[in-house]
C-alpha cells in the first residue's frame, strides 16, 4: 500500500478541480476561524474588562424606592441590596467554535433583592433576530455543514468513473487487490482533508486569547473521527453499482438526511422526551403569582416577622418598598422554578441529543463544541443554579437589616457574598461524543473491509 | 423548432427517473413540514389568543388598588402570525413571543423560542421555506446538470449541429421544457398548500394575494437557477465538471452568501450591547436630551409651570393630584427617549438588512429568502409595524390610568383607587396587519436583487448559446 501512496498522490494532484475544491475549502474555513477566533477573542477581550455600567433604573421608575429625605442608613441599606451584581458566566476554551451561540443566552445575570425574571433588561441580550436567522460563519457549523461535501466531492465516483469508461477492468485483469487501489485513494484523500482541518481549526483556536491546548486536543481527536466516519460512508457509496452522477446524488442525499432531517427528527423526540414548558403559560402563571402577592401584601409582612422572631418590628411606620418586600421575595420563589422548569427541560433534551449522537455526525459536531465553548445546556443550568444560590445569600445578607430598619454600617464588616462560576469542561461527555463517532467509524471501515472483494468486480 | 425542443425537453424531464424519485422525495418533505408548520401556527395562534384572554381577564379583575399599581401589572400583547407564516415562520424563532407593556418604560418581546431550543437552527429551520430555497433548487441541479452536457458525450449535440440547430433556440427551450415540467410537478403541492391553508385558516384576500406573490417569486427563482444549470451545462465540457459548478454555486448561494451577509453587516454596522442600549436610555432620561436639563431641572420646571398654572403656591394645595402629574410628564419624557433609541436601534437592523445583501452576490437565495419572509408579514418590517402600534396602545392605557390617578386625587396624596369598572374599561389591543402593499415596498431591494440575477442568468444562457459546440 505505501508504494500506491505516491502513485495516487500523482493521479490526485493532477486532477486540477481536486485542488480547486481543497482550496475553497480551506479559503472557506480560513475564513470562518478568523472571524470565529477574532468574535470570541473580543467577547473575552470585553468579558476581562467589563465596562462600569450600571443601567439599573431610571429615577421615574424608583417611585417605590426610598426617598431622599428618608434616613441615609435605610437608604443605603435598601440602595446597596438593590444594586444589581452582575453575575457573569465564563466561556471555555473553545469558545471559538460556537461563539454566536452567546447571544441565545444571559451569560451575564443581574441579581439582587428586587425580581430579576420580570425583567428583561436585567438579562436579555440584544442582537438582530435577521442576523440569527441567515446565520453566521461559526467555525463548527461550517466545518460540520461542509466537510462531508467535501469529503463527496473528492471521492464521488472515483470507481463508477472508471467502471463506465472500461478502466477499472483493466485495473481488475491487472491486480489481485484492486480495493488496495480504493483505499489508498481514500487514504490519501482522508489524510490531505484532515490537514485542512486541523490547519483552519488551530488558526482558530490561535486567535481565541481564551482558547486552552485541553479544548483543542478534544477537538481535534472529534474531527479525526468525524472525517473518518464520513470517509467510511464514501468508501461504502463506492460500492454502488451506479453511475457517477447517480452516486453523488446519493450521496447528497445522504448528507441531507444526516446532516438535517435526522438532527430535526432528534429535536422533536427530544421535546416529545422531556417537553419544553409554554413561555405564554408561564406569563398567566406569573401574572396569578403578581396579583396573589399583591393581595397578601401586609399578611405576608407579618408573616415574615412571625419568622424571624430575632427582628423585632420597626416602631415607625415602614416604608413602601421596604412594607412590600417580603411579597416580593414571596412572588419570587414562585416565579423561580417556573424559570428554572426551562432550563432543566433544556438540559434534559441536550443530554437526550448527546445519547442519540451516533445518528447524526453532524449533531454531534455541533454538541462537542457546546461543550467545549462551555455554553452546552448542562453547563448553563449549573450556572443558574448558582446564580439563584448567589441571590438567596445576597438576599438572606440584605434583608433583616431593611426589615429591621437598622443602620447599615453596623453590618459593614462582615464580608459580601461573592459569586464565581467555575465550571470546567465536562471531559467525560466529550470523550464519549468522539468515542461514539470513532465506533460508528471503526463499525463502517470494518464493513468495508469486509466488502472489499465487492470491489474486483468489474 | 423553439416548439419541438420545449416539447422534447418537457417529456423527457418527466421521463426522467431522477424527477420522480427526487421529486417525490421532495414533495413527502414539502407536505410532512407544510402540515406539521400549519398545525404549530394553528396552535401557537391559539395558545396566543388564550393567553392574551386569560391575561385581558386577569387585568379586569385585579383587585382595588391604586390605578397606577394596576399599570404596574401590564398588559402583554402578542404579534398575530398570517397564515402565509404556515410557510414561512421567517424570523418567528429569533424574536419574542410576549410584549409587556408596562409603566416608565418600553420592552422588546421577551422569550425568543431559539434560546429554549438545543440546535437553534444552527444548520437553518427546517421548515417549508427551506424545502422552497434551499431543496428545490437542487432539484433543479440534480435535473439539469447534464442537459447539454451529456448530449455533448453522447454525440446527439453534433447530431443537431450538423442539422443548423439555432443553438439560442436549443438553450432556451430547454430552459422552457423543464420550468414547464418542473411546474408541473410542483403545481400539486402547490395546489395542496393553498386548500390546506385556506381550511385552516380561512385565508383572507389579503393573505391569498401573499400566497400568490411569494408563488410568483419562487417560480422567477427556479428559473434562475435553471437557466443558470442549463448555461453551466452548455458552457462546461464535462457532466462531472458541471455538476462540480453547479453544487458550489448552490452552496455559496444557500448557505454561504446569507453567512458571508450576516457577518459583514455585523462587522460594518454593530449593534450595542443590551447593557450599553439600556444604559443610554438611562443616562439620558437622567441628564435630558439636546439641553433639556437634568432630572431635577426638568421637574423643578413643571412643577413651577403647574403652580402657575392652577394659580396655587404650593403642590399641596393643587386641585389634583401632582404625583399623578408629575409621573405622567416624566413617562412622557422617558417614552421619547425609549422611542429615540428603540428608533436608532431598529434603523441600525434595517441597515444591516440591506446590507446582508452583500451577500448576494455569491446567488440569489438570500434575496428570496428576504423576500418571503417578508410576504409571510415574518420579516424585521413587519414587527417594527407591531412593535410601534404596540407602544401607542402602551401610552393610551398608562395615559388613562394616569387620569383615573390625576382626578381621584389632589395635591401629594398617593390614595387614589380605581376598581373592577375602570379595569374593565380599558380597550382591548387591536391590531391590523399592514397589507401586501406595505409588504411589496419593503421588498423592493429583494426583488431588484431577484430581477438583477434573473437577467445576469439570461444572460449568461444566451452567450453560453453562442460558445456552444459539440
Amino acid at each position: 500500500m505505501m508504494t500506491l501512496i505516491p502513485i495516487e498522490w500523482l493521479r490526485f494532484s493532477r486532477n486540477p478541480l481536486n485542488l480547486w475544491v481543497l482550496a475553497l475549502f480551506f479559503v472557506l474555513m480560513t475564513v470562518s476561524a478568523t472571524w470565529s477566533g477574532l468574535v470570541a477573542r473580543e467577547y473575552r477581550h470585553t468579558e476581562a474588562t467589563p465596562v462600569k455600567i450600571h443601567a439599573g433604573v431610571n429615577q421615574a421608575e424608583m417611585h417605590d424606592a426610598p426617598k431622599a429625605h428618608e434616613p441615609a442608613e435605610k437608604s443605603s441599606a435598601y440602595a446597596l441590596g438593590s444594586k444589581a451584581q452582575a453575575l457573569h458566566m465564563p466561556a471555555l476554551g473553545g469558545l471559538a467554535l460556537n461563539v454566536s451561540q452567546l447571544d441565545f443566552l444571559s451569560t451575564t445575570i443581574n441579581a439582587s433583592i428586587r425580581n430579576r425574571h420580570t425583567d428583561g433588561r436585567t438579562s436579555d441580550p440584544l442582537f438582530n433576530p435577521l442576523m440569527h436567522e441567515l446565520g453566521f460563519l461559526d467555525f463548527a457549523t461550517l466545518l460540520a455543514l461542509f466537510t462531508p461535501l467535501l469529503i463527496i466531492a473528492l471521492s464521488y465516483g472515483l470507481i463508477q468513473e472508471d467502471r463506465e469508461s472500461g478502466v477499472w477492468r483493466l485495473v481488475c485483469t491487472q491486480s489481485t487487490k484492486p480495493w488496495m487501489l480504493v483505499f489508498t485513494a481514500l487514504a490519501v484523500r482522508f489524510s490531505l482533508v484532515l490537514m485542512l482541518m486541523f490547519i483552519s481549526s488551530g488558526i482558530t483556536f490561535a486567535l481565541d486569547s481564551g482558547a486552552s491546548l485541553a479544548a483543542l486536543g478534544q477537538w481535534l481527536v472529534f474531527i479525526s473521527c468525524y472525517a473518518l466516519l464520513w470517509f467510511a460512508i464514501a468508501g461504502l457509496a463506492l460500492l454502488l453499482r451506479i453511475s457517477s452522477g447517480a452516486a453523488a446524488l446519493v450521496m447528497l442525499g445522504v448528507w441531507l438526511i444526516l446532516t438535517f432531517a435526522v438532527p430535526a427528527g432528534l429535536s422533536f423526540a427530544a421535546n416529545q422526551h422531556s417537553a419544553m414548558p409554554s413561555r405564554l403559560t408561564a406569563i398567566i402563571n406569573i401574572r396569578h403569582f403578581q396579583e396573589l402577592s399583591n393581595q397578601q401584601r401586609q399578611s405576608l409582612l407579618s408573616k415574615w416577622y412571625t419568622d424571624h422572631p430575632e427582628i423585632t418590628p420597626p416602631s415607625t411606620e415602614l416604608a413602601r418598598e421596604i412594607s412590600s418586600l417580603p411579597a416580593g421575595l414571596e412572588l419570587d420563589s414562585q416565579i423561580r422554578p417556573l424559570m428554572v422548569s426551562f432550563d432543566a427541560a433544556r438540559k434534559s433534551q441536550f443530554e437526550f441529543m448527546e445519547r442519540w449522537s451516533a445518528l447524526s455526525p453532524a449533531l454531534a459536531m455541533v454538541l462537542m463544541a457546546d461543550r467545549l465553548a462551555g455554553l452546552d445546556a448542562p453547563r448553563y443550568a449549573d450556572y443558574i443554579e448558582q446564580v439563584n444560590h448567589f441571590e438567596d445569600q445576597w438576599r438572606a445578607r440584605f434583608v433583616p437589616s431593611i426589615m429591621a430598619n437598622s443602620p447599615w454600617s453596623a453590618n459593614e464588616s462582615a464580608p459580601l457574598p461573592s459569586f464565581a462560576f467555575n465550571a470546567q469542561q465536562d471531559n467525560a461527555a466529550c470523550w464519549r461524543l468522539s468515542g461514539i463517532q470513532a465506533l460508528i467509524a471503526l463499525a463502517f471501515l470494518g464493513l468495508l473491509f469486509a466488502l472489499r472483494r465487492q470491489f474486483a468486480k468489474s | 423548432m423553439i416548439s419541438a425542443i420545449v416539447h422534447k425537453e418537457f417529456v423527457s424531464t418527466l421521463r426522467d427517473g431522477r424527477l420522480l424519485i427526487l421529486g417525490c422525495s421532495l414533495l413527502v418533505i414539502f407536505v410532512g413540514f407544510l402540515l406539521s408548520s400549519t398545525l404549530q401556527t394553528q396552535q401557537l395562534r391559539a395558545e396566543k389568543h388564550s393567553v392574551g384572554s386569560t391575561a385581558k381577564q386577569q387585568w379586569d379583575t385585579q383587585s382595588i388598588k391604586s390605578p397606577h399599581a394596576a399599570a404596574h401589572y401590564g398588559i402583554y400583547v402578542f404579534k398575530p402570525d398570517t397564515a402565509v407564516a404556515a410557510l414561512d415562520p421567517g424570523l418567528r424563532p429569533f424574536i419574542g413571543q410576549s410584549l409587556w407593556l408596562e409603566p416608565h418604560k418600553r420592552n422588546f418581546e421577551r422569550f425568543n423560542p431559539s434560546a429554549d431550543e438545543t440546535l437553534s437552527h444552527r444548520f437553518g429551520q427546517m421548515t417549508t421555506s427551506f424545502v422552497l430555497y434551499a431543496l428545490l433548487p437542487l432539484l433543479i441541479v440534480a435535473l439539469t446538470f447534464n442537459t447539454i452536457s451529456q448530449e455533448r458525450e453522447r454525440g446527439t449535440l453534433r447530431m443537431l449541429h450538423s442539422l443548423g440547430l439555432n443553438t439560442q433556440a436549443l438553450v432556451f427551450g430547454k430552459l422552457v421544457g423543464l420550468l414547464a415540467a418542473f411546474s408541473l410537478v410542483l403545481s400539486p403541492a402547490l395546489l395542496l398548500a393553498f386548500l390546506l391553508l385556506q381550511e385552516s385558516f380561512n385565508l383572507s384576500a389579503d393573505e391569498g394575494l401573499r400566497l400568490g406573490l411569494l408563488l410568483l417569486s419562487f417560480l422567477l427563482y427556479y428559473a434562475i437557477f435553471a437557466a443558470l444549470a442549463i448555461a453551466a451545462s452548455a458552457y462546461f465540457k464535462t457532466s462531472r465538471v458541471t455538476l462540480f459548478f453547479l453544487l458550489a454555486f448552490w452552496l455559496g448561494s444557500v448557505f454561504i452568501g446569507p453567512r458571508l451577509g450576516a457577518v459583514l453587516a455585523q462587522a460594518w454596522s454593530p449593534n450595542p450591547s443590551a447593557e450599553v442600549f439600556w444604559a443610554a436610555i438611562k443616562q439620558d432620561i437622567d441628564l435630558g436630551l439636546n439641553g433639556d436639563g437634568n432630572h431635577e431641572q426638568r421637574n423643578k420646571a413643571f412643577e413651577a409651570q403647574l403652580l402657575a398654572q392652577y394659580h396655587v403656591n404650593s403642590k399641596d394645595e393643587l386641585p389634583v393630584g401632582f404625583v399623578s402629574l408629575n409621573r405622567q410628564f416624566n413617562d412622557h419624557y422617558s417614552s421619547r427617549v425609549h422611542a429615540l433609541h428603540f428608533d436608532r436601534l431598529r434603523d441600525n437592523f434595517l441597515r444591516q438588512q440591506h446590507l446582508t445583501l452583500i451577500g448576494s452576490s455569491l446567488g440569489p437565495s438570500l434575496a428570496m429568502r428576504s423576500l418571503s419572509m417578508t410576504l409571510a408579514g415574518m420579516d424585521l418590517a413587519h414587527q417594527r409595524h407591531f412593535e410601534d402600534a404596540a407602544e401607542d396602545y402602551r401610552h393610551y392605557f398608562i395615559n388613562l390610568t394616569e387620569d383615573w390617578d390625576r382626578e381621584r386625587s389632589h395635591g401629594t396624596e398617593r390614595n387614589a383607587k380605581g376598581e373592577s369598572n375602570d379595569w374593565r374599561s380599558v380597550k382591548d389591543f387591536s391590531y391590523s396587519p399592514p397589507d401586501s402593499r406595505f409588504a411589496l415596498q419593503q421588498a423592493q431591494l429583494d426583488l431588484v436583487v431577484l430581477t438583477a440575477w434573473l437577467l445576469v442568468a439570461l444572460l449568461l444562457l444566451s452567450l453560453s448559446a453562442k460558445r456552444l459546440t459539440p
